[in-house]
């Protein structure tokens, strides 16, 4: 799903990357925008990232179809500088007053923590909603960190959109993103996919099933960078391999007398009695004839 | 300065430094506490040969001094050659930075602050305790758009904005949020759960943020300490010498 999103075969109007601190959603947007910026101009707005790092993280993209609006630099205007979030700010007024404004257009938003910090949550809702609503925009992007913004507002704003990708870490060097597609009949769809994002923003995803709760889990292997507790001792706490075999050799004296008991609970209740050779074995019951 | 913290965090220069904002915290009890960190990223950089600027909320500049003598630097040299200089927001806080002028809003008075840091020339700024900004009756939201101005100008300088952040801040509040955000490496100090120990103070971990690994944004080691006066000793949990 997550590929058919990158390469416009469903065009949502409103796609939310939501991110945490664990795992980021950065380099996810910026495949967006790679993608879009070939065929449409993009506006890009930055409020997290210098525009000269975003430029160059975007290496040999085409630049012509970016539409760059440098909030991240002086956004309140302390250095008097050409971008703030002034109280009358709005996405949509902005792009109109650009001179290079187009028929069609994207616009990429990548955070809203600094808008929040300066504006109330519902103006920013009403700002996006005003967005949304504009028949000349194609598509709008906005990338969200769950770690930053209250959880009232995340709800809102992807109660907005049309997709959302969530994206999370459930083990190391695994990155995981849950899509929610809203159809435009109503339905709505969830995938788990396993995403991998080569240095050209090139995204591969494959189906990633939920963990199964009857499997064993997977031990989860210790984080390399971790320094052993034994590696800084002066005396030698490891095994060889050799060693170690020896050890899995090894039977423990408790499991032995553990089988035997097993094997004794198993005979208990039962009589053998091996008949002499004196012994008269008459197979009739001696108390047939009683009567009662 | 601590050269087992540095072996901890994998430098042995300024150089391999590629932080442009650390992040200390003291996750509590109250017994133990970050400053000690403070203390050795002061002398370390002023031994690399790099301007720093320390902007005191919380001590006074004799406390600094008298703190930095302790692990062999300096710091009245350092401030007579011009290596460090000490804004002590602490001391002018009273007369300036409460603006006893109704007229001048709170965040104003940041922006000042915030300019004229930008004024001085600097590579490490290093503010003790940024979260003290709130209780001088600061919007966290000013605090906030302050810090964000403080990291766009380090890296601007190319340099590095060294904050602290005690337990008593609320981990929810939108400042923390904000200062686990941007740190690209936390440092964090925390009391054994067990209680206090002579020869175990508590553990330290260090939380590296990498932005280019998508999935393994976040990679943390810890170990655990033992501050003495003079030398900070860290070693694997469980192998102090107390116990081995």
């Amino acid at each position: 799903m997550l590929l058919k999103l990158l390469n416009q075969v469903e065009k949502p109007k409103f796609i939310v990357i939501s991110d945490s601190l664990d795992v980021t959603g950065t380099t996810l947007f910026q495949s967006f925008v790679t993608t879009r910026c070939k065929k449409t101009v993009v506006h890009v707005f930055l409020f997290e990232t210098h525009p000269k790092d975003f430029l160059t993280s975007l290496k040999s993209t085409n630049h012509e179809n970016i539409i760059i609006y440098d909030f991240y630099t002086d956004p309140l205007n302390w250095d008097d500088g050409e971008n703030t979030i002034s109280k009358s700010f709005v996405f949509s007024k902005t792009i109109e007053n650009h001179a290079c404004h187009t028929d069609q257009f994207i616009v990429a938003i990548d955070g809203v923590g600094m808008y929040l910090n300066n504006h109330p949550a519902n103006q920013l809702y009403q700002d996006l909603q005003r967005l949304k609503q504009n028949p000349q925009l194609e598509q709008c992007i906005l990338l969200i960190h769950s770690d930053e913004i209250n959880q009232g507002v995340k709800k809102s704003i992807e109660h907005l959109s049309n997709a959302v990708l969530n994206l999370r870490h459930p083990r190391n060097n695994v990155m995981v993103c849950k899509t929610i597609f809203k159809k435009p009949n109503g339905k709505m769809l969830q995938f788990y996919e396993e995403i991998k994002i080569a240095s050209d923003f090139q995204v591969s995803a494959m189906k990633w099933s939920l963990p199964n709760h009857n499997e064993p889990c997977e031990p989860i292997p210790p984080p390399s960078d971790e320094p052993s507790v034994v590696s800084d001792l002066s005396f030698n706490l490891k095994l060889s391999n050799d060693e170690k075999k020896q050890r899995g050799k090894l039977v423990m004296p408790y499991t032995q007398a553990k089988l035997a008991v097993k094997m004794e609970e198993k005979t208990s209740g039962e009589i053998i009695y091996e008949l002499d050779d004196v012994d008269d074995y008459d197979e009739e019951d001696p108390d047939d004839d009683l009567d009662f | 300065m601590f050269d087992q913290l540095n072996n901890f965090l994998g430098w042995r220069t300024t150089d391999e430094l590629k932080e442009d904002f650390i992040l200390l915290k003291d996750g509590g009890p109250s017994f133990i506490e970050a400053p000690f960190l403070l203390h050795h990223f002061i002398s370390f950089f002023l031994r690399s040969g790099h301007k720093v600027v320390l902007a005191s909320l919380e001590q006074t500049p004799p406390y600094y001094v008298v703190s930095g003598s302790k692990i062999g630097c300096n710091l009245e040299r350092e401030i007579s050659e011009g290596n460090l200089e000490v804004v002590d927001l602490l001391g002018s806080s009273l007369d300036e930075y409460l603006s006893l002028n109704e007229d001048k809003s709170n965040s104003s008075t940041l922006k000042d602050l915030y300019q004229k840091l930008q004024a001085m020339t600097w590579k490490v700024l290093i503010i003790d305790d940024i979260s003290l900004l709130l209780n001088l009756g600061h919007n966290e939201n000013d605090v906030i758009n302050f810090l964000h101005y403080l990291h766009v100008l380090s890296r601007k300088k190319g340099g590095c904005l060294i904050t602290l952040l005690h337990h008593t801040v609320d981990c929810d509040s939108a400042l923390y949020r904000k200062c686990e955000r941007l740190a690209t490496l936390t440092i964090e100090v925390k009391g054994l759960g067990t209680g206090f120990s002579k020869d175990v103070h508590g553990n330290l971990s260090a939380v590296k943020r990498d932005i280019s690994n998508n999935a393994s944004v976040q990679r943390k080691t810890s170990k655990q300490f033992k501050l003495t006066d003079r030398t900070l000793h860290i070693f694997a949990a469980g192998t102090s010498t107390a116990v081995l």
